[in-house]
């Protein structure tokens, strides 16, 4: 049963799923697929009746990635391709609380951390930069350099305290420690552009990288020769990964071939599922928190889907039955 | 920016563009043909080898007392000279003293390997880049920048002014770009040298680059004139009969080729008919080649190649090291065929230097204004001359007459120099220039000279490989040969080093570099 909700004139590029409400999320929309024109940052909620807006904002430039807070279940940050990041507050209709604009070229992704010693706010940009904030973004605690490349994916690790892994368009995976402020390891990942990154949630030394070259290649960082895992599948460029909150070996990942995947690399053959029911890019994708193997993306046909694969519903008996303790 | 946020989308749906690139011309593989040379006994080779080293030169005791001292510390050496030296230093009253602050070069590969989809101006930008991280000079603190290269990418005529945008130095910053074949980036350095001996500019930044992966094949003489005159064609009718003309003949292009343009010939042509001008043999030729590839390969396995800069180039990997580096065995290097001229010639590809890309820059600055901004000075550099030649049957000669003038211009005699650093086209051609530096009879005839000035001893000469083996991207490897002397002058303690190269055409230089003190 897949609920779609139509945003006519913007074109979704992140959605996520709130860690505080099971039935909401947010989708960072921009007009005219990104390259010009303004961008929209949707709250939807979903009913009965159906998926339903209940907050939308409108801003200057493109968004282009959203992330809840972990600490308030009001508030949101979002990435701008003015370089700003804002934060908004669904307490508040009209304009954000705030508006950092510190990087000189696109922001294309906003993470914020995952493990409870800290509050901070990543942001990865086309000008090569990763920016740590403070959750009021009054001003970037450190600018991490060392990319060669524009910084497609920012993600904190949801184990390691002060630790964010970037994907960048240098071809390289970057695990950097923030404390320090410096990169501790810098995996070539892929030949090609990387696009996309997660942390596996119940192996804290598991990363993945999903690439233009369409290939999905699995990291363990004790030994960065060569990946634990290279799932092939796609025909086009990874736009996203994620990895399931309820498995350790599954994980999401969608593309410009207007699939989404879903995969078990425990499993031989690793690919689960192809998903098909978008007409154009598939650009954002999240596993919900609360619901069990369900799912949101959101593609540039103007539609952001919920829906529960069968594939993830079947596996997940099998793999709870199968997971060791961790 | 929006163009940029469709052409990451484009990026990210095609991977990267490619070039269409034809196959270029590479270093052809050791081994395989069967050569009609057999091979020598090696009890021979060893004696001829001990001859080379125990050639008699003018200053032969300090040599032996030279090898006999050779000591763990730095000052001795020094100290023993001091008295065959017959100058402390070179510098002149009322002369500036210009330094040599810092060099670097990329990795000198083969052509058409890693860097074969880039530009001449990327190489050069990355040696700017590499300059800038290694010595921490601020973009705005360079007041002229000055490049050599010598086949020339048409879109990038001005590659100083290219690399030097790109790497990200001032717009404000004059560039030029130079060309003398082989000496290209000599003559950009000594072009710095005046600049700032004329009191014009403190601080100069010159370099050499080439890309041989990628050369200018131009159309026909016939279609570009028939495409010149469409251009300028105003009527339907002038156009139709300006195509109409158009042939087969006119399709097929232009390569340009290692030749000299005022005889036609090929450089490894010239070479081969000078060794054998020289009674260099084939034998002899190998064994230069072996040493060459064997002591380059020591040289980089000891960290001693401290000028590498490491680069990643866009698309592939990070390259850090020079590819073309081959030590082998007298077997393997005896069973090769002559290159040039066949089947009786004795010029090989593998003792020949190797079609390679790559870039060099240093940093030279007067000595007041390098104090002043903090820098150490690794050397100064002092005399210098240009020769000129016939370039028939001397075209290869350029360090056999520069050696004796650049030492009577600074006063030394050859046995003052410390460390030696000539520019390795081909085997045959060093074997040659020192055969020629020995001989009293080539000193009278041809250089008007009362006697030989002497060969360079071989314990000083190239020690670190050269250009046969470490590569010789012709417009980088100027500033390859003075950064190396530099450095070696460091390591070894010595105080005067001499660099000398021939070039196209018929020319030569030759360049004395004092050690600064450290």
């Amino acid at each position: 049963m897949i609920k779609v909700f139509r945003s006519p004139g913007r074109h979704g590029y992140a959605v996520e799923a709130s860690p505080f409400l099971p039935n909401r999320v947010a989708c960072a929309a921009s007009q005219y697929y990104g390259i010009t024109g303004c961008g929209t940052l949707l709250v939807l909620d979903e009913t009965p009746r159906g998926l339903v807006s209940v907050r939308s904002w409108e801003w200057g430039d493109g968004l282009f990635d959203v992330a809840w807070s972990e600490a308030n279940e009001h508030l949101l940050v979002a990435g701008g391709g003015d370089g700003s990041l804002q934060l908004w507050d669904t307490a508040n209709q009209h304009a954000p609380l705030k508006v950092a604009k510190e990087h000189t070229q696109e922001v294309y992704s906003v993470s914020w951390s995952q493990t409870r010693g800290e509050n901070l706010i990543v942001s990865g940009s086309w000008d090569h930069t990763v920016k740590v904030w403070d959750p009021s973004l009054s001003r970037s605690l450190t600018t991490l350099r060392g990319h060669e490349g524009v910084v497609y994916s920012t993600i904190w690790s949801p184990h390691i305290p002060g630790c964010i892994a970037s994907a960048s368009g240098d071809g390289t995976l970057r695990i950097w420690d923030v404390k320090a402020a410096v990169c501790r390891l810098a995996v070539p990942a892929h030949q090609a552009e990387i696009l996309a990154c997660d942390w596996c949630k119940y192996d804290q030394n598991i990363v993945a990288t999903g690439s233009v070259d369409c290939s999905i290649n699995v990291w363990d960082l004790r030994n960065i020769r060569q990946p634990v895992n290279h799932l092939l599948g796609h025909t086009y460029a990874i736009r996203r990964l994620k990895f399931s909150p309820f498995s350790q070996t599954v994980l999401a990942s969608c593309s410009y071939d207007f699939t989404v995947r879903f995969w078990d690399f425990g499993m031989n053959p690793p690919l689960l599922d192809t998903v098909e029911h978008h007409s154009e890019f598939v650009c954002g994708l999240d596993f919900n928190l609360h619901i069990p193997n369900q799912v949101v993306d959101c593609s540039w046909d103007e539609t952001v889907k919920i829906y529960a694969p069968a594939c993830l519903s079947a596996g997940s008996s099998a793999a709870q039955g199968a997971q060791a303790d961790d | 920016m929006y163009l940029s946020r469709y052409g990451f989308l484009f990026r990210h749906m095609f991977g990267q563009l490619r070039h269409w690139l034809g196959p270029v011309q590479e270093c052809s593989p050791l081994g395989s043909p069967t050569g009609k040379q057999k091979l020598r006994h090696s009890a021979q080779i060893k004696s001829k080898m001990a001859s080379m080293l125990l050639r008699p030169t003018a200053a032969a005791s300090s040599w032996a007392s030279r090898l006999g001292a050779r000591p763990l510390s730095v000052t001795a050496p020094l100290q023993a000279q001091a008295q065959t030296k017959s100058k402390k230093t070179l510098a002149r009253p009322g002369v500036k003293n210009i330094v040599l602050v810092e060099g670097v070069r990329t990795p000198f590969l083969l052509s058409g390997t890693t860097y074969a989809d880039m530009m001449p101006h990327d190489l050069a930008r990355a040696a700017l880049q590499g300059l800038l991280n290694r010595t921490g000079i601020p973009k705005d603190a360079v007041d002229y920048i000055i490049y050599g290269t010598v086949i020339q990418e048409v879109k990038t005529s001005n590659v100083a002014r290219e690399a030097a945008l790109g790497a990200g130095f001032s717009d404000k910053i004059p560039a030029h770009t130079v060309t003398m074949a082989c000496i290209s980036s000599n003559q950009a350095m000594t072009s710095a040298v005046g600049l700032i001996a004329a009191g014009q500019c403190d601080a100069v930044v010159a370099g050499g680059v080439e890309f041989m992966s990628d050369v200018p094949i131009r159309h026909s003489r016939k279609m570009r004139k028939t495409m010149l005159s469409l251009n300028k064609a105003k009527t339907l009718g002038q156009r139709l009969s300006l195509i109409g003309s158009i042939r087969l003949a006119h399709l097929s292009p232009e390569l340009p080729a290692v030749a000299e343009f005022s005889t036609a010939e090929t450089m490894g042509h010239s070479a081969d008919r000078l060794a054998a001008a020289f009674g260099v043999t084939r034998l002899e030729q190998d064994e230069f080649a072996l040493r060459s590839h064997s002591l380059a390969q020591k040289a980089q396995d000891g960290g001693l190649l401290e000028d590498v800069v490491s680069f990643k180039v866009p698309g592939r990997d990070i390259v850090s090291k020079d590819n073309g580096i081959r030590p082998s065995s007298m077997e393997q290097l005896g069973k090769l065929k002559p290159a040039f001229i066949k089947p009786h010639g004795t010029v090989t590809a593998a003792n020949s230097s190797f079609l390679t890309d790559g870039a060099s820059a240093v940093l030279i600055m007067s000595e007041e204004k390098a104090l002043a901004m903090g820098f150490k000075p690794k050397a100064y550099l002092r005399d210098f001359v240009y020769v000129s030649q016939d370039p028939k049957d001397q075209l290869l000669l350029g360090p056999t007459y520069a050696t004796p003038k650049v030492l009577e211009r600074s006063g030394l005699s050859l046995s003052d120099i410390d460390v030696f650093e000539f520019h390795e086209a081909f085997a045959g051609q060093i074997m040659a220039n020192l055969k020629a530096m020995d001989s009293d009879w080539f000193a009278q005839t041809y250089m008007g000279r009362k006697s030989k000035v002497g060969a360079p001893p071989m314990e000083k000469f190239n020690t670190w490989g050269g250009s046969l083996s470490l590569g010789h991207p012709f417009g980088a490897t100027g500033c390859r040969l003075v950064t190396t002397v530099a450095h070696r002058l460091k390591r070894e303690g010595g105080q005067y080093g001499l660099v000398a190269a021939c070039a196209a055409g018929g020319q030569g230089h030759a360049m004395v570099v004092e050690a600064y003190p450290q």
